[in-house]
């Protein structure tokens, strides 16, 4: 039952994770990473971990995803 | 059945990192791409410590059995380190590649290499 | 390059995928048999102990005195990792704040060279201020509450920080201190070092017997708290020096992420918007 849950999260992490290389405005290159770190924190709570989950979503999920959005600002949005 | 599919996710997000890493040519992807292949690994070391029909290691309001089984607490600890260290690193990558846009006005690694046939 | 991308791929993947076949199943996490077969010495002793982890999983609650056994690895039986994890972020911090030195010093940015990347919109609404401060004290107190609680719930001092420190990008997107930019950057500096010089002091109190070693759990205070092996209601007042030790971090690390990112919106030229008006 457990393995279910894992493959279909498992699914889910790599699609993200190749969307977010593969879009060519960064905007949606980085809230694509930010789904992939949602991800990640559901599947750290299911693998029992709900430290490490907790600190996955503060730091993935939020902190990266800004900073990111500020360093496009101060560059360009679109890729070359 | 063993859930091997935790490990082939590593592999894939691994493979999935380093690829971006090579062959992708703004710095901005490649700070993706490095956060990508951190993910990656975390998600390795908190997989090796999981046992099947465990609980968090946490004796506050668990459930009360003759025999607590609980996953190992020790590969918990030294990832909590590494996702800090993960989001130190991006902030000076990034801090790195805004400082090379504002001196150079690109960001594509083809045009910084200072070869003249790209520009 | 399109094939030479295909060969890398099937090169790593290949590699990789022979290398996690030798590895144990997912969910049998024990130690190394290998080590217990050719060392028979290490054996089982008395209490059925194998591993390290299984140790800290029997012995942490009697010893460190705090249910929550994660917390206890970190601060107490690896609490010399955690100071040099907070000392590595001490040290990204000032690099970022070295790195766009000459953006901060000058008082008009436009005038130091850098163009302000796209406009901001003047817009200062009264809607979003006042909901984002509400935001704010709602995601701060939570944050406060995963700090203190580190003990005896999934928390502590890092998890609380990063908490408490995505909410400064809520305080930055309402404008209420793109005034005081630089009063801002100067208190998080101060509380920062604050926090690492706090946790770098109680490690020094427990200097007779070891660096950074657990001395309140040993004493007959309320923080010492004998607590009997198994499944408790969960006692705040408990597992000695952890607690302090967990606020101490947690300071640290609300102050320096957030130090992190309000310079780098300082530094992308928000400030001369504004006062433009």
């Amino acid at each position: 039952m457990m393995y279910y849950f894992f493959l279909v999260i498992s699914i889910a992490l790599v699609i993200t994770a190749l969307l977010s290389i593969y879009f060519r405005d960064l905007l949606a290159a980085i809230v694509s990473y930010s789904v992939f770190s949602l991800v990640l924190t559901v599947l750290y709570f299911l693998l029992d971990a709900p430290d490490v989950a907790i600190a996955e979503a503060g730091i993935g999920a939020a902190l990266t995803t800004c900073i990111f959005v500020i360093a496009i600002r101060m560059t360009r949005r679109r890729e070359e | 059945m063993s859930a091997i599919v935790l490990y082939v996710t590593f592999i894939l997000l691994l493979t999935i990192g380093i690829i971006a890493l090579l062959f992708k040519r703004n710095l901005i992807k490649i700070v993706i791409a490095f956060n990508i292949l951190d993910s990656g690994i975390n998600l390795f070391f908190i997989s090796l410590g999981y046992r099947e029909n465990a609980m968090a290691p946490i004796f506050t309001l668990a459930p009360f059995d003759s025999v607590i089984t609980m996953v190992l607490p020790t590969p918990q600890a030294l990832i909590l380190t590494n996702i800090v260290i993960g989001f130190a690193t991006t902030a000076l990558m990034l801090g790195v590649a805004v400082l090379t846009y504002r001196n150079n006005n690109t960001l594509d690694t083809r045009k910084l290499r200072g070869v003249e046939e790209y520009d | 390059m399109r094939l030479l991308s295909v060969v890398a791929i099937v090169i790593i993947f290949g590699f990789l995928f022979v290398g996690i076949l030798h590895l144990h199943p997912v969910g049998e996490a024990v130690g190394n048999p290998d080590v217990l077969q050719q060392r028979p010495e290490y054996g089982i002793d008395i209490n059925g102990v194998t591993t390290m982890d299984d140790y800290f999983l029997r012995n942490g609650q009697v010893e460190t005195k705090s249910n929550n056994i994660v917390a206890s690895v970190v601060f107490d039986y690896r609490g010399f990792d955690t100071l040099g994890e907070a000392t590595v972020l001490f040290i990204v911090v000032s690099s970022v704040s070295m790195l766009f030195f000459t953006f901060l010093k000058s008082k008009s940015i436009i005038s130091a060279g850098v163009p302000p990347a796209g406009q901001f919109p003047k817009i200062e609404s009264r809607v979003i201020t006042f909901g984002a401060f509400i935001m704010y004290i709602m995601i701060l107190s939570f944050g406060v509450y995963l700090v203190v609680h580190g003990h005896v719930s999934p928390g502590g001092g890092f998890q609380g920080g990063s908490v408490m420190a995505s909410a400064t990008a809520l305080l930055l997107i309402s404008f209420l201190i793109t005034r005081h930019m630089q009063q801002t950057r100067k208190i998080f500096s101060f509380f920062e070092s604050l926090g690492l010089t706090i946790f770098i002091g109680f490690g020094f109190a427990g200097i007779g017997i070891s660096f950074l070693f657990n001395f309140l759990a040993h004493t007959s205070t309320a923080f010492g708290r004998i607590i009997p092996f198994g499944p408790n209601q969960g006692y705040l007042i408990s597992a000695g020096i952890l607690p302090w030790l967990s606020l101490a971090v947690g300071i640290e690390v609300f102050f320096g992420l957030s130090l992190i990112i309000v310079t780098l919106f300082h530094a992308s030229g928000v400030k001369d918007t504004n006062s433009l008006r």
